[in-house]
């Protein structure tokens, strides 16, 4: 036996300080008696029967004396060497994504789980010392390293199942980061393995022990819903909706779609083993509101029965057309429906009255506040064309942007464009060997594109894709607010010109207080919960929609091994033991005994004078 | 005379006869017999006659055979001399039912039952306050029924006081009253000179002795725990003491050695020996106890 801290033996000092105090003479309560002659011989007799006379009267004397030697020797830290369990730097990460609120095992997958991860608590050794981390939309770490039982019970305890879709992977990094040059280290993740994006983790050496939870069962899931104008029928919605099946027995539920709280269609749906189906609700609407589409299935997953979404009453865009004369420009815009055109000679800004400005080859006084489609001009913030090219050939264009939508640059001919070099937040979206001759991008929330030739000096205008280009830049300049949004992610919106106070109320009730950045945008990460959300801001209310529809999540199928990477596979499997070389202290067990001695103290007094 | 005993217990008692198994070697005419002779009708031995003797003792029908005078002899009845030896200490006065009028009440019984008997009581309290001196002196040598109402008002104007030296008490009356009798002795015997001595002195004078050994409930059995001081009422002495109900079985057996010593003691000297709590019924301990003990019948 050895000790930690050798030098605590000077509180054997307080030993005679112990005995000094029985020296003291105790105070006792004074009782007149007839004769004391009983009393001296019943005391004689007691004393004369006593196997250890000299400690007649100090039995509790010695107790104490052994409780403070005992005391010390425990403040010494006396310790064992030998073989024995432990050390271990242990990373738990409990899954807590919406597929962990499955009921295909009672009472359910996150109950189970943690029942998990405290077996693996109590199995800790004194020097073992774990990090718990929570894996949903994101990660948090729950418990930093630590030894302590009891709080790293607590904090499992709180922990709770949110309605997010699970990013194992970022849980995976943090604890391959916390555990590298680390010896004896274990990660233990806690998870019915609904995350294919471990796939993109290469397992290296990480020493990961997955312990499934669930099983699997039947589940009805709604994966996708929107919401668009009916093409054909003015002030007609058409609500499209998919529906999974990721059992493989063929289910059937009712279906329900709300507009607020009115019912506004019904239909029983019946889906195939594994697989979709899809809906197609339409519904008349004449104020914003929100359509909400209920699954009247008792399945083991209920988070995935109900999605929402916001549909705002369609309103026509308008725009300011600023040019010195452009027929073929002002004739393609006026062709895009719904759209109020004004057109000027002059710039004056008009903020917020019309939702893009067109800039048709005019330097304006003051750049524009909004969105902008800026041709052959472009702000001086930006950059400064170093010159002309003549006749630029179009080598590529990207026809995946939104704004190349059906365009075609084969047939365009283009006389003479301005030679520059964007800005990095423009993307190049038609490119000449020489310089991109179309950009476009979005910077603090303005969107902008930027043609970089005069159309009249191209053959463009008499293409069919010109049309069709501006017809693009019109949706793409004036974009539907994004009112749906999944799970976990952040929900941004431009809601002013200035910095102002929200305050947000959450699907369950609770509100959280927040604050637009200065340039008035409103950026809100708390979205953990599904549901309807409402910001509220000076007199102004606005709605937003946080939906799970996660394919993944609704397949809640219980994964008996994880693919990681390309090569590696874990299979489920139990906790494995490691077998170190640890000093094992014993003060615990010493100060347990002390506590014992105390205890046994108090009733033998009490015993004595009781 | 009611506070000491019940009208109903004095009937009782009188029922009642002290009993000596020793005749009475007393002076004083009693009914008691002895081994002296004298006038009585009850028939002793023959003498010869000498000049002198009473003419009307001499047995005619013998000399009328034998032509011979002898003188008939007759046993002299005597008075047995009953004294009772009462610890008025300090002691005495502990106990929820005082053992001094407890003690009191025992005392008043015997002399009850003797003065009933036609024998001489004399009640010997220790020690003795001097105001106390006349009212012992009331209490000696009381004779016949008719003094009991007497003896028992003065028994009951009796007090406790000061420190008992019980040796000394039982040694004065052994030299005091030569002629022996029965001694009864009420006493809680907690005397730290010890009683031997005395005890020893009374029974070579040839007394037949009577112990009665009084304590109360809390010397039996002491209710008070803790961390104590005890005070000894009589001499002021200090024990200290930690005591707890887990003592109590020890406590006991104390009692018990202390009471049986005494009990083996008065044995092994002829002496009746009974022990009594001083809340115990009067009656009981009267009729049954020391009637048992053969202190009367």
């Amino acid at each position: 036996m050895n000790f930690l801290t050798p030098e605590a033996l000077v509180f054997a000092a307080t030993l005679p300080v112990v005995v000094v105090f029985y020296l003291l003479k105790r105070r006792r309560v004074a009782r007149l008696v007839s004769s004391t002659i009983l009393w001296q011989r019943f005391l004689n007799e007691t004393q004369a029967s006593s196997p250890f006379q000299k400690l007649r009267h100090n039995w509790l004397l010695v107790i104490q004396l052994v409780l403070l030697a005992l005391a010390v020797f425990a403040l010494t830290r006396p310790y064992f060497a030998g073989n024995l369990e432990g050390s271990r730097f242990i990373v738990a990460i409990l899954d807590v994504s919406a597929s962990m609120q499955a009921t295909d095992v009672s009472p359910s997958r996150l109950a189970q789980a943690k029942a998990e991860a405290a077996k693996l608590i109590e199995s800790m050794h004194d020097r073992d010392r774990m990090v718990l981390l929570l894996a949903g939309a994101v990660t948090e770490v729950r418990q930093s390293p630590t030894s302590a039982k009891a709080a790293l019970r607590s904090v499992l305890g709180q922990a709770r199942a949110t309605d997010s879709p699970t990013h194992l992977l970022d849980a995976v990094k943090l604890a391959q980061n916390l555990t590298r040059n680390r010896a004896r280290t274990e990660v233990h993740l806690f998870s019915d393995g609904a995350s294919p994006d471990l796939e993109e983790f290469e397992l290296q050496d990480l020493n990961l022990v997955y312990h499934r939870v669930g099983e699997g069962g039947d589940n009805l899931g709604i994966v996708s819903l929107e919401v668009r104008p009916h093409p054909e029928q003015a002030g007609q919605q058409a609500i499209f909706a998919t529906v999974a099946n990721t059992s493989t027995n063929s289910l059937s539920s009712d279906v329900s779609l709300f507009f607020g709280e009115r019912l506004v269609g019904n239909r029983r749906v019946r889906v195939g083993a594994t697989n979709t189906a899809s809906l197609v609700f339409i519904a008349s609407q004449n104020t914003n509101g929100v359509f909400r589409l209920e699954l009247k299935s008792s399945d083991a997953l209920a988070v995935d029965n109900t999605a929402s979404v916001l549909s705002l009453a369609r309103r026509n865009t308008r725009a300011l057309l600023v040019t010195r004369g452009n027929s073929f420009l002002e004739r393609a815009l006026r062709s895009v429906s719904k759209l109020d055109l004004d057109v000027e000679a002059k710039f004056t800004d008009p903020g917020a009255a019309v939702d893009f400005v067109v800039l048709d080859d005019v330097v304006p006084s003051a750049w524009p506040s909004g969105n902008v489609l800026a041709i052959h001009t472009q702000s001086t913030n930006w950059f400064q064309p170093s010159g002309s090219i003549d006749g630029p050939p179009i080598v590529d264009w990207k026809s995946t942007h939104p704004l190349l939508r059906f365009v075609n640059f084969d047939n365009v001919q283009v006389a003479k464009a301005l030679a520059a070099k964007p800005p990095a937040w423009m993307t190049p979206l038609v490119e000449s060997p020489a310089a991109p001759l179309l950009a476009a991008g979005e910077n603090n929330g303005q969107r902008t594109v930027w043609i970089g030739f005069n159309p009249l000096d191209s053959t463009w205008p008499m293409r069919v894709s010109f049309p069709i280009f501006i017809a693009n830049a019109v949706d793409w300049l004036n974009p539907d607010a994004r009112t749906s949004i999944r799970v976990g992610e952040p929900f941004h919106m431009r809601l002013a010109s200035e910095e102002q106070s929200v305050t947000i109320e959450l699907p369950d009730g609770s509100t959280r207080e927040t604050r637009t950045t200065t340039t008035g945008e409103l950026i809100f990460g708390d979205t953990f919960q599904q549901g309807v959300y409402s910001a509220t801001f000076g007199t102004n209310a606005l709605l937003f929609c946080v939906n799970l529809l996660n394919s993944d999540e609704s397949r809640i199928r219980s994964r008996e091994s994880l693919q990681l990477g390309e090569y590696s596979t874990v299979e489920a499997t139990v906790e494995a033991k490691v077998q170190a070389n640890v000093d094992k202290e014993a003060w615990r067990w010493i100060a347990l005994i002390c506590l014992g001695f105390i205890l046994f103290e108090w009733w033998f007094y009490h015993r004595r004078t009781a | 005379m009611a506070a000491l005993i019940s009208p109903h217990l004095l009937k009782r008692l009188e029922q009642l006869q002290l009993l000596a198994r020793r005749r009475s070697k007393s002076t004083a005419k009693g009914e008691r017999r002895s081994g002296a002779r004298g006038q009585s009708v009850e028939f002793a031995d023959y003498r010869n006659y000498v000049p002198g003797d009473d003419l009307r003792r001499i047995d005619w029908n013998i000399y009328g055979r034998l032509d011979r005078l002898f003188l008939k002899l007759y046993e002299e009845e005597r008075e047995l001399p009953v004294t009772i030896f009462l610890d008025a200490s300090e002691s005495m006065s502990f106990g929820q039912v005082s053992k001094f009028d407890f003690a009191r009440q025992v005392t008043a019984a015997v002399g009850y039952v003797a003065l009933c008997g036609f024998d001489r009581v004399t009640v010997e309290p220790f020690p003795l306050g001097d105001d106390q001196v006349s009212l012992a002196g009331e209490l000696r040598q009381v004779r016949g029924r008719k003094s009991s109402i007497r003896f028992f008002e003065n028994l009951a104007k009796l007090k406790v006081a000061g420190t008992a030296d019980l040796n000394q008490a039982l040694r004065r009356g052994a030299m005091k009253h030569r002629a022996p009798g029965v001694s009864v002795i009420l006493s809680d015997f907690l005397d730290p000179a010890g009683y031997e001595e005395g005890i020893k002195a009374l029974a070579h004078r040839g007394s037949e002795i009577h112990a009665v050994q009084i304590l109360s409930p809390e010397e039996l059995e002491p209710s008070t725990y803790g961390d104590l001081k005890v005070i000894d009422s009589e001499t002021g002495a200090e024990q200290e003491v930690t005591f707890g109900k887990y003592r109590l079985k020890t406590y006991r057996a104390t009692v018990q050695n202390y009471c049986l010593r005494l009990q083996e003691f008065c044995r092994s000297r002829g002496i009746c020996y009974q022990l009594s709590r001083s809340d115990t019924l009067i009656d009981d301990l009267l009729l049954k106890a020391m009637r048992t003990g053969g202190m009367w019948r």
